[in-house]
C-alpha cells in the first residue's frame, strides 16, 4: 500500500506530471489523426467503391435486360463471364423474376436454379440499390425493370481487399508517428516544466511571507510568459492587500463618527423609542422630548422589565405579534392602541392615542418607536364626521347630484341620482362612473375632462336613446371641486330629467307639423276638384249663355279662382310651416328673374292700366348664386299684391345693392364665396294700408279686413309665405305704405357672386354679343306719358350712355323731331307708345313727316300685350321694330342696338301673309296675331325642329299649322312607335307629344326615349298635348319623362310661348322643381274634368238652343282663327278634314256601341273630342267627351241617342263649309 | 455471334477503348474458283459456324488430293432452301445436320444422306418433354390450356420429335406468338424460345409449363434441378445428325469422302479434328435404303391439323 501511495498523482512533482501530460496529450492527438484518417479513408473508399459498383450494375442491368426479357441463360451466363473478368469483380448473379439464380460469375453454363435465393428475392422487392458490406466485399444488387415490369435482378460482389490493404498502410504509420512524437513531446515538456517549476518555487516562498505578515516585499517578475504575469499578479495583490489594511483603518475611523452622528440624530426624535427583546424584555429605552407627547414610563423603569409587566395584557400581546412578524418578515409592523393615563392634577384619567411602529434590529429584538397621536385623531374623527354630514346633505338632496373624484369614481350622490339611473336604492359610492354607464355620450366624457381642468359646464338640453330603446333627455351641469391644496380634486355633476318637458315640447311641434300637414294634403286634395270646377266654368262660360246665366257663371269662375288661389296660398304656407322648403342655390341671372315676373303680371297689369316695370342697378353682377326661383315667388306675392291693391297707377320693381358683406363658408354655396345682399323693393300707388293694421302684414291670414277679402280676393297668406321665403333666405321684409298714395314693399337676401368672371364683366350691356358701347352718345326720343316707363327707359338708356329727350305728347315730339333735324342733330331712335290715347296713323305720318329725310332715325313703338295688329300696322308705316311693355331691359337694348346698327337693314317680316279673305283692317285689337319678331331669337325658329305625335289627322293640321304660323320646321309622327323611330333618324329640337294613341301612347313613347336617351346623354324636350286635363294627369305626363303639359285644345299663343319658353330657355329644364311648384308648368290645369251630370246638362241645353241657331253658331269662330292664324282658306281645309273624319269616327262610334265595344268607342270618342276641340266645334266636343267618359266605365246605354246629335253638328258645320266656299 | 458483340461493347464501355470500327461479316471463307471440298451448314452465326468448320474441311481437302481438290471452304446458308439449291446446284458438296432439316434439304435438293454422325458424341437421341414438379403436372394430359416450349422450327429434337409425339398421342397442338397466350382447355400451345437452354429456363422460371428438348441437353441440367422436374414423356430415338452429299458429286467422289470420314476418328490427324468439331465422335455409315423414311413420317405427323 505504502508503495502505491507514493505512487499517488498528487505526490508527484509537477515537472513528473507535466511531462507525463503533455506526453500522453501528444500520442493521443497523433492517435486521433490517425483514427480519423483511418475512417475518412474507409468512406472515401467506401463511397469510391460504391460508386464503382452502382456503375458496374447499372452496365450489367442493361445488358442483361434483353436476354432475361428473353429468358436466355446462354447469353446471362456469357455476360457474368465476361463480368468476372473484372479483377475487383469476384461475385456475382443474375436472377429471374423469381428470384431464381440464371447466371453466376465465373460458370460458363446456366445455373439452372429451381430455388429462389434469398438475396435474388431481396434484391427484387427492393426499388433501389441494396448493399451488403461483408468482410471480404460488397455485395450490390439491384431490380432489371423495363417499365415496371420486373425482368429480374443483378448483382455484384467487389473486393474490398484494395481497402484493407490501404487501411493497414495508414495505421502503421499512424503508429509510428504516434510513437516519435511521444519521445519528443516528452522531452520537451521536461524542459519546459524544469523551467516553470524553479520560478514557482519563488512564488511559493513568497507567499508563505505574506502569510506571515510580510507584505512589504515584492518577487522578480522577469519576462513576459505567464508566469511573469503571475509573479507581476501576485505583487500587485500584495500592494492591494497593503492597501487595504490601510483602507479599513481608516473605514474604521469614519464609522465611529457616524455612530456618534447617528446617537445625535436618536437624541432628536420625539417618539418614544424602545428596544425590545423576543421575549417582550426591555433593552433600551428612550423618552420623548416633545411635550404634546405623553408617555407614562420612564427609562429605569422599564429597563430589564418585560412589556407584559408595564402594559395592558392586550396591548401586550399585540405589540409581540407584531414584534414576531417583524423579526419573521423583515418588514415593519404598525398598529394602534389607546392608553388610558392619569396625569398629576386630572381628575380622572384621560384616553390617549398612541401609534406604534417595530422593525426588526436584531436576531433576537426590535426596535419599537410610539408616539402620541391623540391630537391627530382627533382632527380625523372631526374630519369624518363634517365628511359625512356632506355626504348625508348630498343624498338627501332633491336633485341628482355626484360628487366625483379625479378618477371618476362616485364619492358621494344624492338618492335621485340614482333613481334617475335606474340602480334603485344600490350605492353607487366607491364605484368608477364609467363602469357604471359605460355608454355615456362622448360629448360627456369630454365635459368631464373639461371640469377636471376646471371650467364649469352646462347644458340646458341633451338628449339621446338609452341601451333599452327609451329617450333620456337631461338638464346637466358639471363642476370642479377642490382640495385643500387647492388642486381639483373631481367633478360634481348635477342633472335634471327633462323628458316631460321635451316630450311636452314635442308634442306641442308635432301637433303644429301635423296641423300643416294636414293643411298641406287637404289644400292639395281641394285643389283637383277645384281645377274641374275651373274648367268647367270655362268650358261654360264659351256656350250660349243668357245674361242671368252668364252672370252666374261668371260668378262661379271668379269664386273658384279665388278658392283655387286660396287653396294654393295655404299649400305654399303649408310646405313653409312643415319645413318641406329647402332653398336651391344654382346660378342664375337676375336680370332675367325680374323680367319673367314682369312677362307673368303683363296681362294682369295691363288690364288694370297698371303701368308696370323694374330698374335693375347695372352695378348688380348679371349672373349670381341664389335661389332664383324663390326669389320670383317673392317678387310675385308682391307685385301680385301691388297690381291687385293698384286701382290705377304705376308698379315698379327695383333692385339694388344694400351691403356687401365677407366671405363666407356656406354648404350650398360653397367655400370663400364673397356675399352680396340685395335689396328688393316693389312701390305701387294704389290704395295703401293704414299704419295700424301694417303691423299684421305678415302674419298668416291677416288680411287688412274682410271688406278687402270680398273686393280683391287673396287668401291673406301670400305676405306670410313671402316672409317666411325672406326669412329662409336670411333676408328682412319690411313695408311702409301711406293710405291712397301708395306702398313701399322692400325685403333682402344674399347672394353669392359667381367668380368665375369679374363682376362688371357681367353687368348687363357689358359683355358678350349686347354690348352697349355701340349706344354710347347716340340720342334718343322718347315719346310717352306714362312717367314709369319714361323713368325706366331714361335709366337704361342713360347707363348705355344715350342722350335721351322725353315727351308726353306728339306735338311736342313733332317739334322736336323737326328742330333735330333742323340742328343736324337728328334723333337716333325715337321710341313711342302706342297706348298713347291720342296716338293714331296721321299723328304716326306726321312724326315721321318731321323727321324729313334724317333716313338714320329708327321708330320704335311700345305696345301692350294685346296691341299686336296695331304693332303690325305700325311696322308696315315704316316703324323699325315693335317693343312690348312692360319694358324689360334686355329686350329693349337688343331693339336699339338692332335700331342702331348700321350695316342691318329693316328687318323682314318672316310671318305667312295674311289670308287674303281677312285683310288687317278687319282684325280687332283683341284677336291675337302672332308678331314676328325680327330679332334673332325669332330667327331661331326657323332652325328648330318640332315632332308632332298626334294620331287624328285633324289635331295633326291643326298643331301643323299653328307651327307653321310660329315659324317652326315641323315634322309628324301618327304614333309613339312612329315618333321613335323618326327621332332615331332625326333627333327633333322638341316634341309635341299626345299621350292616348295607337300602337305605342305617348307616356310609353316618352319612357322609352327617356331610356334611349340616357346612352347618348341628350335631352328632347317633350311636350305632352292631350285632352286629358286633370292634375293627375298632369303627373302622370311628368312620371313618364315629359317636361311640359299643354291641354288641348291650345291657342296658338299658349303653344308659342310655351315653346319659346323651353327652346330659348334650355336651361329652364334644369331649374324647374316640379314637386314645389302647381306652376312649374308653364299651363296651370285648366280642367275640363267636369261631372259627367254638368256636361249632360250643359248639353241637353246646348242642344236645345242649337235648334234654330245659324249653322256658323256651331263653330268657335275665335278658337278657329286662334288654330289657323285667321288663315280662311286653310280654315276651310281644316274644317273639311274635320267633317271627313268626323263623320268615319260617328260611324264607328255607332258600329262600336251595336257591338257593345266600349273599348273602340272610348278610342273614337277620343279622337273626335280632340278635333272638335282644335277646330273649335264645341257642341260636338262635349257630347264626345260624355261618349268617351262612359266608354271608360263601360256605360254605353243611351250612348246611342247622342249619335243623332253628332251627325246634326257635322252637317251644320257642313253647311258652313258651303258657305265659305261660296 | 451476340455475345461477343456484347462482350466488345462491355470491354469497351468498362476500360474506355476508343476503337469503333464495327466488326465484318464474312459469308464465305474464301472463295471457290478452284477445285474445293465445300462443307455446307445453316446457322446465322456464320463466323462462329465457320471457325469452327474450316478445320474439318481442310482435313477432307487434304484426304482428297487424288481428286484434284487442293482446299477445304465451308459455306453457311442462312436457311434450308438455300442450302438445298446449293445442293441441288453442286455449290455445296457436304451437308451435316440434324434429321429434320436433313429431310427437308433432301426432299427440295435431291443429296441423299449417307452417313450419321456422333455429334457430342452420341449416336442417336430422342427429346425429353419435361415439368416442374412443384406445378402439379403429371402428364401430358395436364398440359391441355398449357404451353410447351420448343427450341425451333428447325429442330428435330426440339420441335419435329414433340409435336409429332403430341399428335400422335391425340393431342391438338397449336403454335403461340406469346407464352402467356390464353388457350383453349383442349389446345396445348407450343412456342419457340430459340434454344434449349432458353426452353429449360423458360420451365424453371415459370414462363411455360413444359419444355421440349433432346435427352442429351437433358442429361446436361444439374442434377439438383434435374430432380426438381418431372418428365411427362420421352419420345422415339433417331439419329443425332446425318451427312448429305450433292448429286452433283460422282459416286466415285462420294464413296471415298464416306470413306474417308468413316475412318477418321481412327486416323490421329483426323480424330482432334472430329472433337473440336462439335466433340463429333466419329461418322459412321446409315443402315437401309432410305435412312429418312422415319423421319419422314414424323414430319408428316406434324403437318396434320
Amino acid at each position: 500500500m505504502k508503495r502505491l501511495a507514493r505512487l499517488s498523482w498528487r505526490r508527484w512533482p509537477i515537472a513528473v506530471k507535466l511531462t507525463f501530460t503533455i506526453t500522453l496529450s501528444v500520442v493521443s492527438a497523433v492517435a486521433g489523426v490517425t483514427w480519423l484518417s483511418l475512417n475518412r479513408e474507409q468512406k472515401t473508399f467506401r463511397h469510391s467503391l460504391e460508386a464503382q459498383a452502382q456503375s458496374m450494375l447499372d452496365l450489367l442491368a442493361a445488358l442483361a435486360a434483353d436476354p432475361l426479357y428473353k429468358l436466355e441463360p446462354n447469353t446471362l451466363s456469357g455476360l457474368m463471364v465476361r463480368m468476372g473478368e473484372q479483377p475487383d469483380i469476384i461475385s456475382g448473379s443474375i436472377y429471374d423474376s423469381l428470384g431464381q439464380p440464371i447466371a453466376e460469375l465465373g460458370q460458363v453454363q446456366p445455373a439452372y436454379a429451381v430455388q429462389v435465393d434469398a438475396w435474388g428475392e431481396q434484391i427484387l422487392e427492393s426499388d433501389r440499390t441494396l448493399w451488403d458490406w461483408q468482410r471480404d466485399r460488397l455485395v450490390a444488387g439491384q431490380t432489371v425493370k423495363v417499365g415496371h415490369q420486373a425482368l429480374g435482378a443483378v448483382s455484384l460482389g467487389l473486393s474490398t481487399a484494395a481497402l484493407e490493404k490501404k487501411m493497414a498502410q495508414v495505421r502503421n504509420q499512424g503508429l509510428t508517428v504516434a510513437l516519435g512524437a511521444g519521445v519528443a513531446g516528452g522531452l520537451l515538456a521536461w524542459l519546459i516544466s524544469r523551467s516553470m517549476t524553479e520560478r514557482l518555487k519563488g512564488l511559493v516562498d513568497a507567499t508563505e511571507r505574506i502569510a506571515a505578515g510580510d507584505v512589504e516585499r515584492s518577487i522578480a517578475a522577469d519576462g513576459n510568459d505567464e508566469l511573469a504575469i503571475l509573479a507581476k499578479g501576485f505583487n500587485h495583490m500584495s500592494d492591494r492587500i497593503r492597501s487595504t489594511i490601510l483602507h479599513l483603518e481608516e473605514r474604521a475611523a469614519q464609522l465611529q463618527r457616524s455612530e456618534a452622528k447617528n446617537q445625535a440624530l436618536l437624541e432628536a426624535i420625539p417618539d418614544l423609542m424602545l428596544r425590545l427583546r423576543q421575549d417582550g424584555t426591555y433593552l433600551d429605552v428612550r423618552i420623548a422630548k416633545d411635550p404634546t407627547q405623553e408617555h407614562p414610563f420612564s427609562p429605569s423603569g422599564l429597563l430589564g422589565k418585560n412589556l407584559r409587566d408595564v402594559l395592558p395584557d392586550d396591548i401586550a400581546e399585540q405589540t409581540l405579534q407584531a414584534a414576531n412578524r417583524a423579526r419573521k418578515t423583515g418588514q415593519a409592523q404598525m398598529f394602534e392602541y389607546q392608553l388610558s393615563l392619569t396625569k398629576p392634577g386630572d381628575e380622572e384619567p384621560r384616553l390617549r392615542d398612541f401609534e406604534a411602529r417595530l422593525v426588526a434590529s436584531g436576531k433576537d429584538e426590535v426596535l419599537a418607536i410610539v408616539r402620541d397621536i391623540t391630537e391627530r385623531k382627533h382632527h380625523e374623527t372631526q374630519i369624518e364626521a363634517e365628511r359625512r354630514q356632506l355626504e348625508q346633505i348630498i343624498a338627501d338632496a332633491p336633485v341628482a347630484i355626484a360628487v366625483i373624484d379625479r378618477q371618476l369614481r362616485y364619492r358621494a350622490h344624492s338618492q335621485q341620482w340614482a333613481i334617475d339611473r335606474d340602480v334603485g336604492d344600490k350605492s353607487l359610492v366607491g364605484e368608477l362612473h364609467d363602469d357604471t354607464f359605460p355608454n355615456l355620450p362622448k360629448r360627456w366624457k369630454t365635459s368631464f375632462q373639461l371640469a377636471l381642468a376646471g371650467e364649469k359646464v352646462t347644458y340646458p338640453e341633451e338628449c339621446w336613446t338609452r341601451d333599452d330603446g327609451t329617450k333620456q333627455c337631461l338638464r346637466w351641469a358639471v363642476y370642479p371641486w377642490y382640495r385643500s391644496d387647492g388642486e381639483v380634486g373631481g367633478i360634481a355633476i348635477a342633472t335634471h330629467n327633462i323628458n316631460e318637458l321635451v316630450q311636452a315640447r314635442e308634442a306641442a311641434l308635432e301637433n303644429v307639423r301635423i296641423k300643416s300637414e294636414f293643411l298641406a294634403n287637404i289644400s292639395h286634395e281641394l285643389r283637383t276638384p277645384m281645377n274641374g270646377v275651373l274648367g268647367m266654368s270655362d268650358l261654360l262660360l264659351t256656350t250660349s249663355l243668357n245674361p242671368q246665366q252668364l252672370e252666374y257663371a261668371e260668378i262661379l269662375k271668379t269664386s273658384g279662382e279665388h278658392l283655387l288661389s286660396l287653396i294654393q296660398d295655404l299649400l305654399g304656407f303649408a310646405k313653409l310651416e312643415t319645413g318641406q322648403i329647402q332653398l336651391q342655390y344654382r346660378e342664375f341671372d337676375l336680370h332675367q328673374c325680374v323680367e319673367k315676373v314682369l312677362d307673368l303680371f303683363s296681362f294682369q297689369a295691363y288690364n288694370k292700366n297698371v303701368e308696370l316695370g323694374a330698374i335693375v342697378d347695372v352695378n348688380i353682377p348679371k349672373i349670381l348664386m341664389g335661389d332664383a326661383s324663390r326669389i320670383r315667388q317673392i317678387l310675385t306675392i308682391l307685385v301680385g299684391n301691388a297690381i291687385k291693391f293698384t286701382p290705377s297707377g304705376s308698379v315698379l320693381i327695383s333692385v339694388g345693392v344694400d351691403s356687401k358683406n365677407e366671405e363666407i363658408d356656406h354648404p350650398s354655396i360653397g367655400q370663400n364665396r364673397e356675399l352680396l345682399k340685395l335689396r328688393f323693393t316693389v312701390r305701387d300707388t294704389g290704395i295703401g294700408i293704414p299704419s295700424e293694421k301694417q303691423k299684421y302684414l305678415f302674419q298668416a291670414f291677416s288680411q287688412i279686413d274682410a271688406s278687402s277679402t270680398r273686393e280683391y280676393g287673396g287668401t291673406g297668406l301670400g305676405l306670410a309665405i313671402a316672409g317666411r321665403l325672406v326669412q329662409l333666405m336670411g333676408g328682412e321684409i319690411s313695408a311702409d305704405s301711406t293710405p291712397e298714395v301708395g306702398s313701399t314693399f322692400q325685403f333682402t337676401a344674399r347672394f353669392a357672386v359667381v367668380s368665375r368672371q369679374s363682376s362688371t364683366q357681367k353687368r348687363l350691356g357689358e359683355s358678350g354679343p349686347l354690348n352697349s358701347q355701340a349706344l354710347q352718345g347716340l340720342r334718343l326720343l322718347v315719346v310717352d306719358d306714362n312717367q314709369l316707363s319714361c323713368k325706366v327707359l331714361q335709366h337704361y338708356a342713360t347707363i348705355w350712355g344715350m342722350e335721351v329727350q322725353e315727351t308726353t305728347n306728339s306735338a311736342a315730339a313733332e317739334k322736336l323731331l323737326q328742330s333735330s333735324v333742323s340742328a343736324g342733330k337728328s334723333f337716333d331712335v325715337v321710341a313711342i307708345d302706342l297706348a298713347h290715347p291720342r296716338l293714331d296713323r296721321q299723328i304716326l305720318e306726321r312724326l315721321t313727316r318731321a323727321n324729313g329725310k334724317a333716313d338714320r332715325t329708327k321708330f320704335i313703338a311700345f305696345a301692350t300685350p294685346n296691341q299686336s295688329y296695331r304693332s303690325r300696322q305700325f311696322l308696315e308705316a315704316g316703324f323699325f321694330d315693335t317693343v312690348t311693355k312692360p319694358i324689360k331691359a334686355s329686350r329693349l337694348l337688343k331693339t336699339f342696338l338692332k335700331a342702331v346698327d348700321r350695316t342691318s337693314q329693316k328687318p323682314v317680316s318672316i310671318a305667312p301673309p295674311l289670308p287674303k279673305s281677312i285683310q288687317p283692317a278687319q282684325i280687332s285689337e283683341q284677336q291675337t296675331i302672332p308678331l314676328q319678331s325680327r330679332n334673332p331669337k325669332e330667327k331661331a325658329k326657323e332652325k328648330a325642329a318640332v315632332l308632332v305625335v298626334e294620331d287624328t289627322p285633324i289635331n295633326q293640321k291643326v298643331v301643323i299649322n299653328q307651327l307653321k304660323i310660329l315659324g317652326y320646321q315641323t315634322e309628324c309622327a301618327n304614333n309613339g312607335r312612329e315618333a321613335l323611330d323618326k327621332l332615331a333618324q332625326l333627333p327633333a329640337d322638341l316634341v309635341l307629344m299626345d299621350c292616348q294613341m295607337p300602337i305605342l301612347d305617348g307616356y310609353q313613347a316618352t319612357r322609352a326615349l327617356r331610356e334611349i336617351e340616357k346612352a347618348n346623354g341628350r335631352h328632347t324636350i317633350v311636350i305632352a298635348l292631350t285632352a286629358h286635363a286633370l292634375a293627375s294627369d298632369r303627373q302622370k305626363c311628368f312620371a313618364s319623362g315629359m317636361d311640359d303639359y299643354l291641354s288641348k285644345p291650345v291657342s296658338i299663343d299658349k303653344l308659342g310661348a310655351t315653346l319659346e319658353h323651353w327652346l330659348n330657355s334650355n336651361n329652364q329644364y334644369n331649374d324647374r322643381d316640379l314637386s314645389d311648384s302647381p306652376e312649374g308648368s308653364t299651363e296651370s290645369a285648366q280642367t275640363n274634368g267636369s261631372s259627367q251630370e254638368n256636361l249632360e246638362e250643359d248639353l241637353n241645353a246646348g242642344s236645345q238652343s242649337d235648334g234654330d241657331a245659324s249653322p256658323r253658331e256651331a263653330i268657335d269662330w275665335d278658337r278657329l282663327h286662334q288654330v289657323s292664324g285667321a288663315d280662311a282658306e286653310f280654315e276651310i281645309e281644316l274644317l273639311e278634314a274635320f267633317v271627313e273624319s268626323a263623320l268615319e269616327y260617328i260611324a264607328g262610334m255607332a258600329k262600336a256601341i251595336d257591338e257593345n265595344d266600349a273599348q273602340t268607342l272610348g278610342r273614337l270618342a277620343h279622337q273626335l273630342k280632340g278635333a272638335s276641340g282644335n277646330v273649335g266645334v264645341p257642341s260636338m266636343m262635349k257630347i264626345s267627351t260624355i261618349i268617351n267618359d262612359r266608354a271608360k266605365f263601360h256605360r254605353l246605354e243611351g250612348l246611342s241617342d247622342y249619335l243623332p246629335e253628332l251627325d246634326r253638328i257635322q252637317k251644320r258645320v257642313q253647311a258652313v263649309i258651303d258657305e265659305l266656299k261660296g | 455471334m451476340f455475345v461477343p458483340v456484347l462482350f466488345l461493347a462491355l470491354t469497351m464501355v468498362a476500360f474506355g477503348c476508343t476503337d469503333p470500327s464495327p466488326p465484318q461479316t464474312p459469308v464465305t471463307a474464301s472463295p471457290t474458283e478452284t477445285e474445293a471440298i465445300v462443307v455446307g451448314d445453316i446457322s446465322d452465326e456464320p463466323i462462329e459456324t465457320i471457325s469452327e468448320t474450316q478445320p474439318f474441311a481442310d482435313y477432307l481437302a487434304a484426304k482428297l488430293e487424288t481428286f484434284e481438290i487442293g482446299r477445304g471452304e465451308v459455306k453457311v446458308a442462312p436457311d434450308m432452301e438455300t442450302m438445298a439449291k446449293w445442293l441441288k446446284a453442286g455449290d455445296v458438296d457436304l451437308y451435316i445436320d440434324s434429321p429434320y432439316p436433313a429431310l427437308i434439304v433432301s426432299q427440295q435438293s435431291g443429296a441423299k444422306p449417307i452417313l450419321r454422325r456422333w455429334k457430342d458424341g452420341i449416336a442417336q437421341y430422342h427429346t425429353v418433354i419435361f415439368a416442374r414438379a412443384d406445378r402439379g403436372l403429371q402428364s401430358l394430359e395436364n398440359l391441355k390450356g398449357q404451353t410447351i416450349a420448343f427450341e425451333a422450327k428447325f429442330s428435330t429434337s426440339a420441335y419435329l420429335l414433340p409435336l409429332a409425339y403430341l399428335r400422335r398421342s391425340g393431342y391438338r397442338a397449336t403454335e403461340i406468338e406469346q407464352a402467356d397466350a390464353i388457350l383453349p382447355a383442349d389446345r396445348i400451345g407450343y412456342i419457340f424460345t430459340g434454344e434449349d437452354e432458353n426452353s429449360i429456363q423458360w420451365v424453371i422460371s415459370g414462363k411455360v409449363a413444359a419444355g421440349a428438348v433432346d435427352s442429351a441437353t437433358f442429361e446436361r441440367i444439374p442434377p439438383t434441378t434435374r430432380d426438381r422436374f418431372t418428365i411427362l414423356a420421352e419420345t422415339e430415338t433417331v439419329p443425332r445428325h446425318m451427312v448429305l452429299m450433292t448429286p452433283q458429286m460422282e459416286s466415285q467422289r462420294q464413296e471415298a469422302i464416306a470413306e474417308i470420314l468413316v475412318k477418321m476418328d481412327e486416323d490421329p490427324q483426323g480424330k482432334p479434328i472430329l472433337e473440336a468439331f462439335s466433340q463429333t465422335a466419329q461418322f459412321d455409315r446409315l443402315p437401309g435404303q432410305d435412312p429418312l423414311s422415319p423421319i419422314r413420317e414424323l414430319y408428316q405427323q406434324t403437318q396434320k391439323p
